[in-house]
């Protein structure tokens, strides 16, 4: 990310001039306060925004002179997490973690044992036929983990994934990303629980009125 | 959560029979669920005036068919005698017609007949002050045509004052008919295209925005463009199909109530309306589709 701005017309400069260098493979945290800009930031990895101005590169890839199909390919090599989980309501839960394979052309039928696999990992190999209706906060942000992580996502983005669970689930799911992080994916989290922070030895960036402020831990 | 709900949820991935939703869902989206009916009564309407057209324009074309087919000629009275075949002039002008090539069956109206015509067209009175003239119907053969010009010559040889009439006054005003049905028939399924594209726009347009977190998702997952757009455009073509199949049958009973010679000779008109049909019943899911795909695309874009 080189000198990157972001404007909304309500709220100009969300983003401003953010340069920033995600190694591959590691774990970043993305801090800040409510309305720093974490949320956009997220979003411009993801692909979600173009920025105002600057350069942003993906995968070694200029993102925004690619294609509306290559950016879903981009996409299809991302995983990300939201706070409010999104998970589909008119799925079971085991559709809703296949969702990535079946929108990028792969054959479910023959990655089930992979997908029942995965809901055993992060717990939740006997829901798969449950509606999102029928879990709690933290199985549904299991169940939306589940189906970042389905397509071995060479990058990780989490919006305040622990935002809307206790601090326990808080904890396990930070540490679902540590292991999936060993198996070499790259991981950030956005994220204001100062306790997470403290926790877990991660390099931090830290957003304030848009504007990377401090660099807490050095980003490998 | 519900013992059953429980009970369901814990069942093995393993027994069910390959668990597939559909990636959206447009049940309870009160105004995608009224497109058939919409597309249904825009499809009745258009159906109804494209087979209206039809009839008008075939029965059009009949009387063109009759009008070209058959030529009048007037024989002035020979004063003194009766307006028969003993009319010298009306012999020589039978005989110039048998000898005429491009003609078929040549009748001579009876003096009944031929006073029935002329009251019927200059009134009752005039046949008390005017000689009745000789009237011959002829029946113009389909080949070789007739040169008209070359017969009246012909017969004002044979028979001076002999008139022919070869309807084209007539033929000239149903032609003209014609131009006008048919302009009119286009026009009014040309609107209903219009109100059917601008439909089937708007509501895939609303269902659009209703469906924004799905798409949000299938976004983040991976999917391109193809794979959002056809679940709208799979919508878009059932409800059409649905909507413009079941107006197409109310247009047609329509129709046939207005022209029932349908059911006393359905092996000529249905050949007619159905190609009709079809034509517009593609035509109207066609743009129904592409309209809906359109703006579902443009939204697209604008969103994500």
């Amino acid at each position: 990310m080189d000198q990157v701005t972001v404007d909304y017309p309500a709220r100009p400069g969300i983003i401003r001039d953010v340069s920033l260098n995600l190694p591959a493979g590691s774990f970043t945290f993305v801090t800040g306060p409510s309305g720093a800009g974490k949320t956009t930031l997220l979003k411009l990895m993801f692909l979600g925004l173009k920025p105002s101005a600057g350069r942003l590169q993906i995968f070694g890839r200029n993102a925004y002179d690619l294609s509306r199909d290559q950016k879903a390919y981009v996409r299809s090599r991302l995983g990300v997490v939201f706070q409010d989980f999104r998970l589909i309501d008119h799925m079971s839960i085991y559709d809703n973690v296949a969702l990535p394979l079946r929108v990028t052309g792969k054959d479910v039928k023959s990655e089930r044992d992979y997908v029942q696999e995965l809901l055993y990992w992060v717990g939740l190999g006997d829901y798969a036929n449950a509606k999102p209706e029928e879990l709690s906060g933290g199985q549904k942000q299991r169940a939306a983990i589940a189906r970042a992580v389905i397509n071995r996502p060479a990058l990780l983005l989490a919006d305040e994934p622990t935002g809307n669970v206790d601090d326990g689930i808080g904890l396990k799911l930070i540490r679902l990303f540590e292991e999936l992080n060993k198996l070499g994916t790259t991981v950030v989290v956005a994220t204001h629980s100062e306790s997470l922070l403290q926790r877990f030895e991660y390099p931090a960036i830290r957003l304030d009125g848009g504007r990377l402020a401090v660099r807490e831990r050095d980003v490998a | 959560m519900t013992q059953n709900q429980a009970k369901s949820a814990r069942r093995p991935v393993r027994d069910l029979i390959a668990p597939k939703e559909p990636l959206m869902v447009f049940r309870g989206q009160n105004a995608a669920m009224l497109l058939p009916l919409i597309l249904g009564l825009m499809a009745s309407l258009a159906v109804f005036f494209a087979l209206q057209t039809t009839q008008k324009l075939y029965e059009l074309q009949e009387s063109i068919g009759l009008a070209n087919s058959e030529l009048t000629i007037f024989v002035p009275s020979t004063p003194g005698l009766t307006p028969t075949l003993t009319d010298p002039a009306v012999t020589r002008a039978m005989d110039a017609l048998q000898n005429t090539a491009g003609l078929g069956r040549i009748e001579v109206l009876d003096r009944q007949q031929t006073q029935q015509l002329v009251e019927r067209a200059l009134g009752n009175a005039v046949t008390a002050q005017v000689p009745l003239p000789t009237i011959i119907s002829v029946q113009r053969a389909r080949r070789p045509d007739v040169d008209v010009a070359q017969l009246r010559t012909r017969l004002d040889r044979a028979a001076p004052g002999a008139m022919v009439d070869d309807n084209q006054a007539l033929r000239q005003q149903l032609q003209a008919a014609r131009v006008t049905e048919l302009t009119k028939g286009l026009g009014l399924i040309l609107a209903v295209f219009v109100v059917v594209s601008i439909t089937s726009a708007l509501v895939i347009g609303q269902s659009v925005d209703l469906q924004t977190d799905v798409i949000h998702v299938l976004y983040i997952s991976g999917a391109p463009d193809r794979i959002i757009l056809s679940q709208f455009v799979g919508f878009a073509l059932r409800s059409a199909i649905i909507g413009v199949g079941l107006g197409c049958l109310v247009g047609w009973l329509l129709q046939a109530l207005y022209w029932p010679r349908i059911f006393r000779e359905p092996s000529v008109i249905l050949p007619l309306q159905v190609p009709v049909m079809i034509l517009v019943v593609s035509l109207l899911i066609m743009v129904a589709v592409i309209s809906a795909r359109g703006n579902v695309l443009r939204k697209l874009k604008r969103t994500f």
